[in-house]
């Protein structure tokens, strides 16, 4: 009983992060139509951020995990304005964002790569110790991981369904010519997702870190199980995405314990037989889209 | 005259690379010409289907059925390398005509994500067998065995001159494959569907088997090409076929240009392998520099870089209407019948 | 009679967009489909030529049943189209757009093209050759070379009108061949159009245009919500009570 309730925790702490991840992929995706392979850039500069802040020049962690995502958040921005912007209206908008994305990517990766350098990195525990509950023994660091990942969670949901930054959100992602016929200022729109994505991203980052460590290549690795979750669960679908990292995490926890790593052949498998018979994921809505 | 252009040209591009050796011996050389001549031929598969309004995320997927398909052929069944090439580019094929049936149905987005899929289902599916050697790859391949042509010495495959001169043979044969279909109704059919898929199916195309073939003959190539690297290389590694070779495939053929499916690749490809070299002033540096690169060259000429050609032809072909305008008024001023 | 289509029926969701319609062409006629808005006209024009299967009834043309065929059969069968707005391929030549239609005609095999031999080259030439002549007789002659967006939108509808001819067809299917053009273009395309059916190829024509119908048409098929309400001659048709009051009641 004691494992089935560590790799619960375990699947959830992960399965949050990938999730909170997942969320920011959509909501890019969704909105601008960028196939942003380099959002897990925003992941490591978040997370080497607040290592950064924490064990360089040691501030409080939580001054940190509030910095980080500004400072990541603002790079997003800031990235786009100069970059994507004026590919809105590329002829081959799909492959030129792709392109431009993988510039971003090389950039940001190699420069964490210079910047940091090639050790891997941790954080102290904020809280160190653990907390038994249902019979597993978990530490107080993945319960403050898990709190804050379903609170940002939370956050995206009221940000996306319940303001009117988030209404103008979702006018654009379904209908983008009409958003702004009826006054949407589509320009801000972009930004501001951009802004918020990056900013959670970052965030994600920053509460991994404690936890599990920071390594280079962390943002390269987590692309990869974020495109399958978005897939999966539905690429224009925030709440998709959510189940989709939920789904994902708990089965690899699981899947890797019990059977080894075969478990992601059957998990790829599933998703892509999935994704034949419902192409937009199991909660996507639109036909088409991304230019195609 | 016009006809047979680009024909000189490309006979002469081809000698002159094939002295190249003569001049470069360095194997360091030879071997990044060797990636540009590999990466543009991959990169040229991918516009085949793009040609047809397929965005194919699974290209190095391909490439990597080839590679693997060759190397248990010749080191596990004893085949020559000779035999294993052709027979790695039709497996390849076959596998592809078999997915072909559920992907070419279902519609492009679909297409793009089951194939980005299957790019990632292939790493994942060989890197757990161990048959097949697992996430650390199988190594010690041998080279290509001796070419062994009557009253002439064995050439062995000791050094990337050979090597080199293969690469070169499989671009010619690449390319003479991509120029008779794209010349031949078949390429017309392609742009056809590419430019409006319903138009041209109520003329008569049959959209989907045309799609068929672009897919199927494209990644037969990739499995051809990718044959030739496991036994250039001496060793595969499932992380190499994944979805960022893809991509990277991807941008070699955008960089150059879409709209020329057989330059394009070429030029991109050259590019972004030379361009790394040329920044080695620091090994560190140089990856940010590419990226920075990148996203100039997809900012400034979302055409590729071979749009500078097209922009300067549609001067020059103004011009041209322009001078012929002049002179037909001028004609009719002087009482010449229109024709 | 070179088409007949019996109790033809297309259902989307819930809604009968025609329902139970039958009519024939003979050989060397124009057949004028008319109706108000909404009538079902596309609909049933989109079901023969193979956009989509029809829900039930039965398309025989030429003494073979092509009920349900795909588009790309049904035009090797021998039906040409043209679209309602101007469906071209806009990014190529005006003769590029026009040899696409050629394809059904190639006799060579695909060998024999692949390997570029002289008989290939030489079909292709006359293929070529003849499209142009195509598009001299059609009126296009001068735009040959040009880009399909850069034509006048007139003359794009004379295009796909050419496309359509060059593979050949026993039948054409015009959907609004008129529409949007002034009185000169109109008169242009009558002209045209009563040439095409002199050389033996049955019409059917989809019109708004009711001086066009009246003059063109041989006959008058008059469909109303989905389903035919008359058929006859023009003069027949204009003085057939339901048919006024289908259009007036529109209004």
């Amino acid at each position: 009983m004691d494992i089935v309730g560590q790799l619960v925790f375990d699947g959830l702490a992960m399965g949050l992060v990938y999730v909170i991840l997942a969320g920011g992929f959509v909501l890019v995706l969704s909105v601008t139509q960028i196939f942003y392979i380099a959002y897990g850039m925003f992941y490591m500069v978040g997370a080497y951020a607040v290592w950064y802040g924490a064990s360089v020049i040691h501030l409080p962690y939580f001054a940190c995990l509030f910095i980080a995502p500004l400072l990541t958040a603002m790079l997003g921005m800031l990235t786009y304005i100069l970059v994507f912007h004026r590919l809105r209206f590329a002829e081959e908008r799909f492959l030129s964002t792709i392109t431009a994305a993988l510039g971003v990517s090389l950039m940001m990766s190699q420069g964490g790569l210079l910047i940091f350098g090639t050790v891997p990195r941790s954080i102290p525990a904020i809280i160190p110790g653990m907390i038994s509950i249902m019979g597993a023994n978990v530490s107080t660091d993945k319960i403050v991981l898990i709190g804050l990942g379903i609170a940002v969670t939370l956050f995206l949901f009221v940000v996306y369904e319940k303001t009117s930054i988030g209404r103008a959100m979702r006018a654009v992602s379904y209908l983008p010519e009409t958003a702004s016929l009826q006054g949407v200022n589509t320009n801000r729109v972009y930004t501001v997702t951009m802004g918020i994505s990056c900013a959670v991203a970052g965030f994600a980052g920053g509460i991994i870190a404690p936890s599990y460590g920071l390594v280079p290549e962390m943002g390269q690795n987590v692309l990869l199980p974020v495109l399958l979750m978005c897939m999966l669960g539905g690429m224009d679908s925030l709440f998709g995405a959510v189940i989709g990292g939920l789904v994902v995490g708990q089965v690899l926890s699981f899947g890797q314990f019990f059977i080894g790593s075969s478990s992601q052949i059957v998990l790829f498998l599933v998703i892509a037989v999935v994704i034949f018979f419902r192409p937009n994921g199991l909660l996507g809505r639109k036909g088409d889209f991304g230019g195609f | 005259m016009k006809r047979y252009g680009s024909l000189i040209g490309a006979i002469v591009t081809m000698g002159i690379a094939s002295l190249i050796p003569l001049f470069v011996r360095s194997p360091f050389y030879l071997d990044l010409l060797i990636t540009i001549v590999v990466n543009a031929i991959l990169a040229m598969t991918f516009l085949m289907m793009l040609r047809t309004g397929l965005v194919s995320l699974g290209v190095a997927a391909f490439w990597g059925v080839g590679a693997y398909a060759s190397v248990v052929l010749v080191t596990k069944l004893h085949l020559s390398f000779w035999l294993s090439l052709p027979a790695s580019a039709l497996i390849t094929a076959l596998v592809a005509l078999i997915l072909s049936y559920p992907l070419i149905r279902s519609p492009g987005f679909t297409f793009a994500i089951l194939t980005a899929v299957i790019g990632m289902l292939f790493t994942i599916a060989v890197g757990n067998t161990s048959y097949l050697g697992g996430y650390s790859g199988i190594a010690d391949i041998p080279h290509p065995d001796p070419i062994r042509i009557p009253f002439l010495p064995p050439i062995a495959f000791v050094s990337p001159t050979q090597d080199f001169y293969l690469a070169l043979f499989l671009l010619v044969v690449v390319v003479l494959i991509c120029t008779a279909f794209y010349s031949a109704w078949t390429g017309k059919a392609w742009t056809a569907i590419g430019v409006n898929f319903r138009l041209a199916e109520s003329l008569g195309v049959d959209v989907f088997r045309y799609k068929v073939i672009a897919f199927v003959l494209a990644s037969g190539i990739d499995g051809l090409v990718g044959s030739f690297c496991a036994h250039y290389q001496s060793f595969v590694v499932p992380d190499s076929y994944g979805m960022f070779a893809t991509i990277y495939i991807q941008v070699y053929a955008v960089l150059g240009g879409i709209g020329h499916p057989v330059l394009g690749p070429v030029i991109g490809s050259a590019l972004m392998t030379f361009f790394p070299e040329l920044m080695r002033t620091t090994r560190q540096v140089a990856p940010i520099l590419t990226g920075l690169l990148l996203v100039l060259l997809i900012m400034f000429l979302p055409k590729g870089l071979l749009s500078l050609f097209d922009w300067r032809t549609a001067v020059v072909e103004r011009l041209t209407k322009l001078r012929k305008a002049t002179v037909s008024s001028l004609l009719l001023k002087n009482g010449a019948r229109k024709r | 009679m070179i088409l007949q289509v019996e109790e033809l029926s297309k259902q989307f969701g819930g809604v009968m967009a025609v329902d139970g319609v039958s009519f024939h062409v003979d050989k060397s006629e124009i057949l004028g489909i008319i109706g108000p808005n909404g009538a079902g006209k596309t609909t049933a024009i989109n079901a023969i030529s193979g956009f989509f299967p029809p829900s039930r009834g039965r398309v025989v043309f030429d003494g073979r049943d092509i009920t349900g065929l795909r588009a790309d059969q049904i035009s090797k069968a021998g039906i040409g189209r043209n679209f309602q707005a101007s469906v071209l391929f806009m990014p190529l030549a005006v003769i590029e757009n026009v040899l696409i239609g050629y394809h059904k005609c190639y006799r060579t095999s695909a060998w024999k093209r692949l390997f570029r031999l002289p008989a290939a080259l030489k079909e292709e030439e006359t293929f070529r050759q003849e499209s142009a002549e195509l598009l001299d007789r059609m009126g296009l002659g001068r735009f040959t070379y040009e880009l399909a967006s850069n034509l006048p939108y007139g003359h794009q509808r004379i295009l796909s009108i050419c496309m359509a001819l060059a593979s050949d067809p026993k039948l054409l299917i015009l959907d609004e061949p008129v529409t949007g053009m002034n009185e000169s273009e109109t008169q242009t395309m009558l002209q045209l159009i009563r040439r095409i059916r002199d050389d033996g190829i049955a019409i059917v024509m989809i019109e708004h245009n009711m001086d066009v119908v009246m003059n063109l048409c041989d006959r008058i098929v008059v469909l109303n919500y989905g389903r035919k309400i008359a058929e006859g001659h023009p003069k027949e048709i204009r003085a057939n009570e339901e048919v006024i009051e289908a259009y007036l009641g529109k209004e």
